[in-house]
């Protein structure tokens, strides 16, 4: 094994273990925060800080494959269905629930 | 189009051979001639390739930011927050380059595009400086400067 491989397992680890702590805060921020809203931005740090960490440190261990291209093909695809999602569910979270929690402003 | 469909097909099966190639250019062809008819999908890009590589590399970077922002507010101040949705409305005049943005600025963690319908966007951001600077943004310059230079592929 060659020690630039070793490098590319050491820094795949590396972003598995930050994304990993990327999703523990999101998990503890839906917990920290209030209102539907803000718990929302927390999950969102899972979804872009999180899954970019993890696929990026997949993308390590696996070094140059198919699977590497696959890996990113996923990550395409996630970035661009997840922030239409979170969009819908924020806008429907807007005409429905209260809006005690925040203050409007317009500029 | 049709190569865009056609490189995913062989991505997804892994190997270069007939009896790949062609279910693969029939699949890619029928599924830009359903796009085309049905999809709504027009050749209308938004500046030039590189100009969007470089934009999504940006956005790319700013998500990071963005992200650990938000972990350190998710320690630090938890219910602390003073969250803000602010209504504005960005110059953008295509429709594609309005997408563009609500979805950059739903991606960037700690404000979510809540609003947007014609040309007024809500955005929700979970701190009061989470949104400051947020109606003129450089998302917004940079796809102000792709739409002046649009070109037909």
């Amino acid at each position: 094994m060659s020690i630039l491989q070793a490098l590319a397992s050491v820094l795949g680890l590396v972003f598995l273990a930050f994304g990993l702590f990327a999703f523990l805060t999101a998990v503890l921020g839906l917990f920290r925060f209030d209102c539907a809203l803000n718990r929302m931005h927390a999950a969102a740090v899972g979804d872009a800080l999180g899954i970019f960490c993890i696929l990026v440190g997949l993308m390590f261990l696996h070094r140059w494959s198919l699977a590497t291209v696959k890996i990113a093909l996923i990550f395409l695809f996630l970035w661009t269905t997840s922030p239409v999602s979170s969009h819908l569910l924020a806008e429907m979270e807007l005409w429905t629930g209260s809006r005690q929690e925040f203050e409007v402003e317009e500029r | 189009m049709f190569f865009l469909f056609f490189l995913l097909w062989l991505l997804l099966s892994g190997e270069i051979t007939v009896a790949v190639c062609l279910p693969g250019a029939v699949v890619a062809a029928a599924m830009t001639w359903f796009c085309r008819k049905y999809m709504g999908y027009d050749r209308q890009t938004l500046g030039s390739p590189w100009a969007l590589v470089r934009y999504l590399g940006y956005l790319l970077v700013e998500m990071l930011k963005a992200g650990l922002v938000v972990m350190k507010l998710v320690y630090t101040q938890g219910r602390d927050t003073e969250p803000v949705l602010v209504y504005f409305h960005p110059s953008l005049t295509s429709k594609t380059a309005q997408v563009m943005l609500a979805n950059s600025i739903t991606l960037t963690a700690g404000t979510i595009t809540v609003h947007m319908k014609d040309g007024t966007f809500g955005v929700h951001a979970l701190d009061a400086s989470l949104a400051e600077g947020i109606e003129n943004s450089t998302f917004q310059r940079r796809l102000e400067q792709m739409e002046g230079s649009s070109w037909r592929k």
